[in-house]
């Protein structure tokens, strides 16, 4: 852990450890150049903190009316926006699943955007997330479709929309309505492990209205699984680590211990230090001392650290295919191939833009010919290795 | 429909709303539009928020910003005009 933050060898730039360090409040705004500043407005709106970067520039008295911030202030409004019309979103949809007596917990942007951002639209979203009971995912597909709702993933084959861990829709705001919190539950989170998050809640406040998210602890390893199990390193969104810096900012008594048990128990030591590795290094976020040690050694030997990385910068579909396989059953990964080789055409409409039905049968010839070419690229890499 | 001091007003409660810097946005669910206000005018949404007149919002503006009786009346009366043309408020009874 650093005993100061920034590091020593730390110069004030235009570059992201820069941009991470003013919004985390490390370095003083008077220590950067005007052009590091504005050189930081495309990452920002790339890594989905322009709203954040406006708010700590703001704070310093810089005049955002000016030209040259043009970016920023198009960034955070049209945050602001979507802000709106996920609120108006969420309102009717948990009025909705509650009426019809269906569980809801809020995850993920939406709850972060309430809980742990000094402003939820300063916090950018691109869908909103809930999950519900498995059991009741039907009965909530019902409650939320005549809202206005289309399921996208509609054409799944049933055997692959087993295996998904919610239904994405799109209406007045994108929703994805989870019945688990990983895709292929045998993979990522068994059942009997899910079960706990659903004892893991707590109560968040929308003008008069109150929803459900995760507790601190519950959120911390959730993210932590969603960064580095779900999305892989490779695709490093700051937005991710911010999120994780200002939620243990939030919970100075956060319970560290539970959250070091339960990445135990769940095999997630990887993910979670991997998380917090990257968020003290990019925002000198304090942490228990000792504590990405303490998992780096105490990793259980049946815990699956190339899933971790599966999502390699160079890895091609077929390896990573093939990694996500090895942690199927037998029966999950027949349906899969099934799934894949012979999708059916309602599938192909949704995956490719399929203009007319006679385009169909090329798109096909297209699907397998990009399997090949990804097979062969394959094997073409493993020769050269 | 031409209003007046003691014209009696309320916002609509229904709008999507957020506040951010002291400026309160709005969304209308049904007409897809969005709507902003300076902190003036979020003021008086707050106000709004009751059944309140046109005369009450200025004297509470005017205890609270430097502004003429007159400035106040004049720009009050312009903001509830334009908030019922949105249909964002509503004539509740006139005194």
């Amino acid at each position: 852990m650093f005993r100061t933050f920034p590091p020593p060898s730390f110069v004030p730039g235009p570059d992201l450890h820069s941009l991470a360090a003013l919004l985390g409040g490390a370095v003083q705004i008077s220590e950067f150049k005007p052009s590091d500043l504005c050189g930081m407005v495309a990452s920002a709106c790339q890594h989905g903190v322009a709203p954040m970067l406006y708010r700590q520039l703001q704070r310093a008295g810089i005049d955002l009316a000016a030209p040259e911030w043009q970016e920023l202030r198009a960034a955070r409004e049209l945050a602001l926006r979507r802000y709106l019309r996920f609120k108006g979103a969420f309102q009717k949809i948990h009025a909705a699943l509650d009426a019809a007596g269906i569980e809801n917990v809020w995850l993920k942007g939406f709850a972060l955007a309430h809980s742990v951002y000094p402003n939820p639209a300063l916090r950018p979203m691109r869908d909103l997330d809930v999950l519900v009971p498995y059991e009741r995912r039907q009965d909530a597909l019902a409650q939320i479709l005549p809202l206005g709702y289309v399921l996208e993933s509609s054409a799944l084959t049933d055997a692959v929309a087993q295996m998904y861990h919610h239904y994405q829709l799109r209406g007045p705001a994108a929703l994805e309505l989870h019945y688990r919190l990983f895709f292929t539950h045998s993979q990522t989170l068994s059942p009997e492990r899910f079960a706990w998050f659903w004892t893991q809640t707590t109560w968040q406040q929308i003008d008069a209205r109150k929803f459900v998210c995760f507790k601190p602890e519950a959120l911390l390893l959730h993210l932590s699984a969603h960064a580095i199990l779900q999305h892989g390193e490779f695709e490093f969104i700051l937005q991710r680590y911010l999120d994780v810096h200002l939620l243990i900012q939030k919970y100075p008594q956060l319970d560290w211990s539970a959250v070091y048990a339960r990445a135990l128990e769940f095999r997630w030591t990887y993910a979670v230090a991997r998380t917090l590795e990257f968020t003290r290094d990019y925002f000198g976020t304090a942490l228990p001392d000792g504590l990405i040690a303490e998992l780096d050694a105490h990793r259980p030997a049946d815990e699956n650290t190339t899933r971790a990385r599966w999502i390699q910068p160079d890895s091609t579909r077929f390896e990573a295919t093939r990694t996500l396989m090895q942690a199927m059953t037998r029966r999950e990964a027949l349906s899969w191939v099934w799934g894949s080789l012979f999708p059916t055409p309602e599938y192909m409409r949704w995956r490719y833009p399929i203009r007319a039905n006679w385009q169909l049968p090329f798109w096909y010839v297209w699907r397998y010919g990009s399997f090949f070419a990804d097979a062969l690229k394959t094997a073409l890499k493993s020769i050269s290795h | 429909m031409a209003i007046d001091l003691a014209t009696r007003l309320q916002r609509d409660n229904s709008l999507t709303t957020a506040e951010l810097d002291g400026e309160i946005v709005m969304l209308s669910l049904e007409t897809s539009r969005y709507y902003g206000l300076n902190p003036i005018g979020s003021r008086i949404w707050e106000l709004l928020a009751q059944p309140t007149t046109v005369a009450e919002l200025c004297a509470t503006l005017e205890n609270e910003y430097a502004v003429s009786p007159a400035q106040c009346e004049r720009e009050a009366l312009a903001l509830a005009q334009k908030l019922l043309d949105e249909k964002l408020a509503r004539i509740v009874d006139s005194v």
